[in-house]
């Protein structure tokens, strides 16, 4: 139902009719969608439209209308108010019960909101109003009247509410054509009609709705229109079939449920009219009846004259079931209203385009279903017969016949095992082997030629030109499959250029009768490997054929097809997937050969009784043989080396030698195609992927190929292809011939130790000039690892198996500091260098170069550890002389010098001395202010003499838990007495001597 | 009214026999051996026994439509089975053997007739507007036209009936006005 507009398939919304005043309509329009509902809009292009009302059954209902309005239809005379009295008349027609034969005439206004707009561009409105009021005030009155009496009188009882409308032809004086009148009024009661039937069927009123279905057909049914386009009638009423069927079908699932009513009633539906397939049926019917009358009328306008070019112009109008010319005046467009000539002229150029024979089939299809899940059989199977008579209706040609009597002789016959009850079989009886074999029979009568096929409904007559003999072609989903059946079977899935296979080619047909095949063409991709199977009964045939010179003939000795049985030709040949062509008396057949392992879902091999051999004799063959056979390249005879000379280094452009030698094959345009593959499977980027891609990254990099064209090859360099990326290289191989040999240098480079595999592979033509052949490959690889050449710590030192030559060795800052650096070295091969300095900062690199197998220097840098260094936060000195005499008392301080910005707890002790008196406090704990000092006096007196030992002090940070103790060699010398020192008198007394002179 | 079985003497060999039959009343019956009859008519009968097999069947139209009709007539076999297997809740109408208007189809309209014996009589007429009281009255009519044919002693039972009307050919002959 998707493709009918929605405001026709929704269930209730509000239905506005706009009338004149174009202009406005688009505006006025999406405002109304735009509401909440949404409210539809019909738009009519102006009030002389609305002379689709009756003016008969007007006059009748409104008796008080003016004479003059009655002259002529639409009451164009009666001033600016007529046409919105006939618009307001069109409204009430359609939304009050108006019941055509005007027997029972009455209002059930329950439920009905009527709302006239009057939209009117100049004055005029108390004229307007007043017409307006004047006769819906005489109309009512009147209806009024009459329910009353009615009522009283009893004469009727349904009291169900009805939305109608009525729509008769009267008159013909408004500007449409009469023939274009007809349609319009058709296409816009076909749309009120859409719109009642969805109402009443989304309430659940089906017995309204299909009701409402008769009335309207019957009152349409009779208004054929125009005999020249009758054909747009039937269309148009099989269209009426057609939605109805389908509202039918999607309204809910228990409106399906049919009231069972032996009534005699005749107004109510019967049981058929609940089922869309009674719709769909009749839909097809009229289908069929249109396409009766449009072929008529399409032979009848043929001497008119071919429809000139003017019908592509013409477009629906933007208003309902009018047509119009688009003419274009520059930017602008017209609309050009039709005559009626043109129009027909158009209708036969859209009814010629579209061909319903697939519609009709397709509805009956559906009521064919439809009856059958009702067990409805009988109207189903006359659904059936009428499909089938549309499907050989369709029949042109004697190809399409001679298809459908080979399949429908193909068909299995029912055993007669069981006895065939008349029920499950046509008035034909059940179908015997004979009739197969008749209409095989006849069908290949006219396929020889021999006969004509006369086709009565055509009153055609098609005939086989023996000269041009039918060409049918069976494919995988070819019904026809059943006639012919062509199997193939390499006996080798794989086999070598040139070298000798066995191919099995089995047909089987059902058709009842045998078929001798005259001639079987068995062709592949290759054509120079096709053949022929001649019959041997029949050698003159064969000989007839145009046969090709050089062509391979076989003979079998006999090519009869039986019934279901299996013909097996096995051949020897050598190539690749292909196609046979069969052919078959006068017909060629060719079928597409097939698997025999596909056969699984053969629909015929299903019949166990039917199918008792298998394709091939080797039962393994059948269900693995395959139809394409593969033909492996030859052996290459040509050397691909790779020259590996030990692992690499990082940093070295490692040079690697690539030889092509050939050994039996010349090369043409030979590429080689080198790859480097991590070992590990990972990528040869760096992890860090998301930067920018850079040489950094890589592992490791093809940087170069160098290679060495042959001083007599003068190729062009555009024929060199020669391209490098990271980890893949290509290049082309000059032409070789057999003997010659050609290398090339690969310069990867290592920017990190890696082990790579390296994949080498040469691909080239041993004959030149044919680009069919096949490509042979070489393919060599080689694992190549990657190490460091030089690793630095304390030492350098070189891990590779190479000498290596040291040229310099330098620390260089990335910072300025004042930092020095001490290098030495030791030997060109053994590098031990040294640094020692007040700090080192980070950042600092060593930088070393060396120099391997005399290429090119390279640089090994190695970052320097990091060595942080800080100022300690407490600084204890002891201070005392240097010596002290016996009995004299000395100062002995600690000072406590606290360099951290936080405030020191300190904790300290003084152990006793029995060398010594002392003074001063034995321990405590002291607060040291930050960037302060704190000193701690002694006073001590020696009792000994000689050097002794000061008594020992131990300080205690509490902050960093750590302590001093004083070492063991604080000593201090003691002298007997205070010694003399005679070197300082004399210097003393010289200088007092100085001062006295 | 007038209703008459015609069927005049060599029933299966000239073909020129046929059921001519005449509503007299409100609305007008002709049922005519030949065409060339404007106006609604009827234009097939069919007797289908009670296995559905037919007995008799004569259509008065132009040759073409004849397999049309009996394509009709034999789907209309569907809907009297649904009819009867499906039959009317209210039982006022248990002894009706009136079946009513079957379905409409085309240009048609196809009525439908139940004897107790499971025999059933299909019309199928063009007249759109027909009464229901019209058609039941044919039926009735019909019906004793069958009952008087099959009461010929010769008849088998479910055989076909224009063995049976054979004889009740020479019966009919031998009445002056044709009348049943």
């Amino acid at each position: 139902m998707e493709e009918y507009p929605d405001e026709l398939r929704t269930p209730p919304i509000a239905l506005a009719c706009l009338v004149g005043c174009a202009e406005v309509h688009g505006l006025i329009t999406s405002h109304l969608h735009s509401q909440q509902p949404p409210i539809n809009t019909i738009a009519l292009p102006d009030f002389s439209k609305i002379s689709l009302i009756p003016q008969k059954s007007l006059l009748e209902r409104v008796p008080s209308l003016p004479p003059a309005s009655s002259g002529e239809i639409g009451f164009p005379s009666t001033g600016p108010g007529s046409p919105l009295l006939s618009l307001l008349f069109l409204a009430l027609m359609m939304y009050l019960e108006t019941p055509l034969s005007g027997s029972r005439a009455t209002i059930r206004g329950r439920n009905i909101k009527l709302v006239v707009v009057v939209v009117t561009l100049s004055g005029h409105k108390g004229l307007l109003w007043t017409a307006v009021a004047d006769l819906a005030n005489a109309y009512y009155r009147d209806e009024g009247r009459r329910i009353k009496v009615r009522l009283e009188k009893r004469s009727f009882s349904s009291m169900e509410l009805n939305v109608r409308y009525c729509f008769k032809m009267v008159g013909m004086s408004t500007k449409t054509p009469p023939i274009q009148r007809i349609v319009e009024i058709k296409t816009i009661a076909e749309q009120l009609h859409f719109k009642m039937s969805t109402l009443l069927l989304h309430s659940g009123k089906v017995v309204e709705a299909i009701t409402w279905f008769c009335q309207h057909t019957a009152n349409y049914r009779s208004l054929m229109g125009s005999p020249e386009v009758i054909f747009l009638h039937w269309e148009w009423l099989s269209r009426q079939y057609l939605v109805f069927a389908q509202l039918l079908e999607t309204s809910s699932a228990d409106v399906l449920h049919v009231p069972s009513m032996v009534s005699v009633a005749a107004e109510k539906p019967t049981e058929w009219e609940f089922h869309p397939a009674y719709y769909y049926q009749l839909a097809a019917s009229y289908l069929k009846e249109k396409n009766v009358s449009l072929e008529f009328a399409l032979s009848m306008s043929e001497d008119v004259g071919p429809i000139d070019g003017s019908a592509e112009s013409v477009v629906a109008s933007a208003y309902l079931g009018q047509f119009a010319r688009l003419l274009e005046h520059g930017d602008t467009c017209i609309m050009q209203s039709l005559t009626d000539d043109e129009y027909v002229r158009y209708a036969l150029a859209e009814g010629k385009r579209f061909q319903d024979s697939f519609e009709i089939i397709a509805l009956l299809k559906r009521s064919f279903e439809a009856y059958s899940s009702l067990k409805a059989e009988r109207t189903a199977a006359y659904c059936g017969l009428q499909m089938l008579e549309n499907i050989l209706l369709g029949i042109s040609s004697a190809k399409d016949f001679i298809e459908y009597s080979l399949e429908m002789a193909a068909l299995p016959v029912t055993s007669d095992a069981f006895e065939p009850s008349s029920k499950d079989c046509g008035p034909a009886g059940p179908a015997t082997l004979s009739q197969r074999a008749k209409i095989h029979n006849e069908a290949f009568e006219v396929a020889r030629g021999e006969s004509e096929l006369n086709l009565k409904e055509q009153n055609t007559e098609l005939k086989v030109n023996s000269d041009y003999p039918l060409y049918l072609e069976i494919d995988l989903v070819s019904p026809l499959r059943v006639v012919l059946l062509a199997l193939v079977a390499f006996h080798q899935p794989v086999v070598k250029p040139g070298a000798p296979s066995l191919i099995t080619i089995s047909l089987r047909s059902q058709l009842p009768t045998n078929v001798e095949i005259d001639q079987l063409e068995v062709q592949f991709n290759q054509s120079e490997c096709n053949f022929i199977i001649g019959n041997g009964k029949k050698p003159h045939i064969a000989a007839i054929s145009n046969i090709q010179p050089g062509r391979r003939v076989e003979t079998a000795p006999s090519l009869v097809l039986a019934t279901n049985k299996w013909l097996r030709l096995t051949y020897e040949i050598k190539s690749v997937q292909f196609c046979s062509i069969l052919v078959m008396d006068d017909i060629l057949i060719a079928a597409k050969a097939e698997s025999p392992a596909s056969m699984n879902d053969l629909p015929l091999w299903k019949f166990e009784n039917l199918v008792e051999t298998i394709p091939t004799k080797d039962p393994g063959l059948a269900f693995s043989g395959q139809k394409a056979i593969q033909v492996e390249e030859p052996d290459p005879q040509v050397d691909l080396s790779l020259g590996s000379s030990g692992p690499a280094l990082v940093g070295e452009s490692f040079i690697l030698p690539v030889t092509v030698s050939s050994k039996g094959h010349a090369v043409y345009s030979g590429e080689l195609k080198i790859n480097l593959v991590d070992t590990k499977g990972g990528g040869l980027l760096s992890p860090r992927e998301e930067e920018p891609f850079s040489a950094d990254n890589l592992h490791v990099e093809l940087v170069d190929i160098s290679c060495h064209v042959p001083e007599d090859q003068s190729e062009a360099p555009s024929d060199n292809i020669q391209k490098i990326q990271p980890s893949f290289g290509l290049i082309s191989v000059p032409s070789l011939d057999v003997g010659d040999s050609w290398s090339c240098q690969l310069k990867i480079k290592w920017n990190r130790p890696k082990p790579i595999m390296l994949y080498v592979s040469l691909g080239y033509y041993h004959q030149s000039g044919e680009p069919s052949l096949q490509k042979v490959h070489v393919h060599k690889s080689l694992q190549i690892e990657g190490k460091t050449a030089v690793t630095i710590s304390h030492r350098a030192k070189n891990c590779s198996e190479v000498p290596l030559r040291l040229l310099s060795v330098s620390i260089e800052r990335e910072e300025d500091n004042d930092v020095l650096y001490y290098l030495s070295m030791r030997s060109s091969e053994n590098l031990l260098f040294m640094c020692q300095g007040k700090s080192l900062r980070r950042d600092s690199r060593v930088e070393e170069q060396f120099d391997s197998c005399g290429s090119a220097s390279q640089v090994t840098k190695h970052r320097l550890p990091d060595v942080n260094i800080e100022l300690p936060p407490l600084v204890v000195s002891l201070e005392c002389p240097p010596h002290a005499t016996l009995g004299n008392p000395f100062t002995y301080s600690v000072k406590i010098h606290n360099q951290t910005e936080f405030l020191q707890e300190i904790k300290f002790s003084i152990a006793d001395s029995q060398s010594f008196v002392l003074s001063g406090p034995h321990h405590d704990t002291i607060f040291v202010l930050p960037r302060s000092t704190h000193v701690l006096s002694y006073m001590l007196v020696p009792l000994g003499l000689g050097s002794l030992q000061l008594p020992r002090v131990t300080v205690t940070s509490v902050r960093y838990s750590a302590g001093l103790h004083t070492s063991p060699a604080s000593i201090v010398f003691v002298y007997p007495s205070k010694p003399h020192f005679e070197a300082s008198d004399r210097r003393e007394t010289r200088r007092n001597s100085v001062v006295a002179e | 009214m007038e209703f008459s079985l015609w069927p005049c003497g060599r029933w299966k060999g000239n073909g020129s026999c046929g059921i001519k039959g005449k509503f007299e009343g409100e609305g007008m019956w002709r049922i005519p051996s030949s065409s060339s009859v404007l106006g609604d008519m009827i234009v097939c009968v069919a007797v289908v026994g009670h296995q559905n097999n037919p007995l008799y069947i004569q259509s008065f139209t132009e040759a073409d439509d004849a397999l049309k009709l009996h394509h009709i007539v034999h789907c209309s076999l569907d809907v009297v089975d649904e009819r009867v297997n499906n039959p009317k809740k209210s039982g006022p109408t248990l002894n009706e053997t009136f079946l009513g208007l079957l379905y409409p189809t085309e240009n048609y309209k196809v009525y439908g007739y139940l004897t107790n014996t499971k025999v059933k009589f299909i019309l199928v007429t063009t007249d759109l507007d027909v009464r229901d009281a019209d058609v039941r009255n044919f039926f009735r009519r019909f019906h004793a036209a069958y009952v008087d044919a099959v009461s010929n002693p010769f008849h088998i039972p479910a055989l076909s009936i224009s063995f049976a009307l054979d004889f009740l050919d020479m019966y009919l002959d031998s009445q002056d006005d044709h009348k049943l």
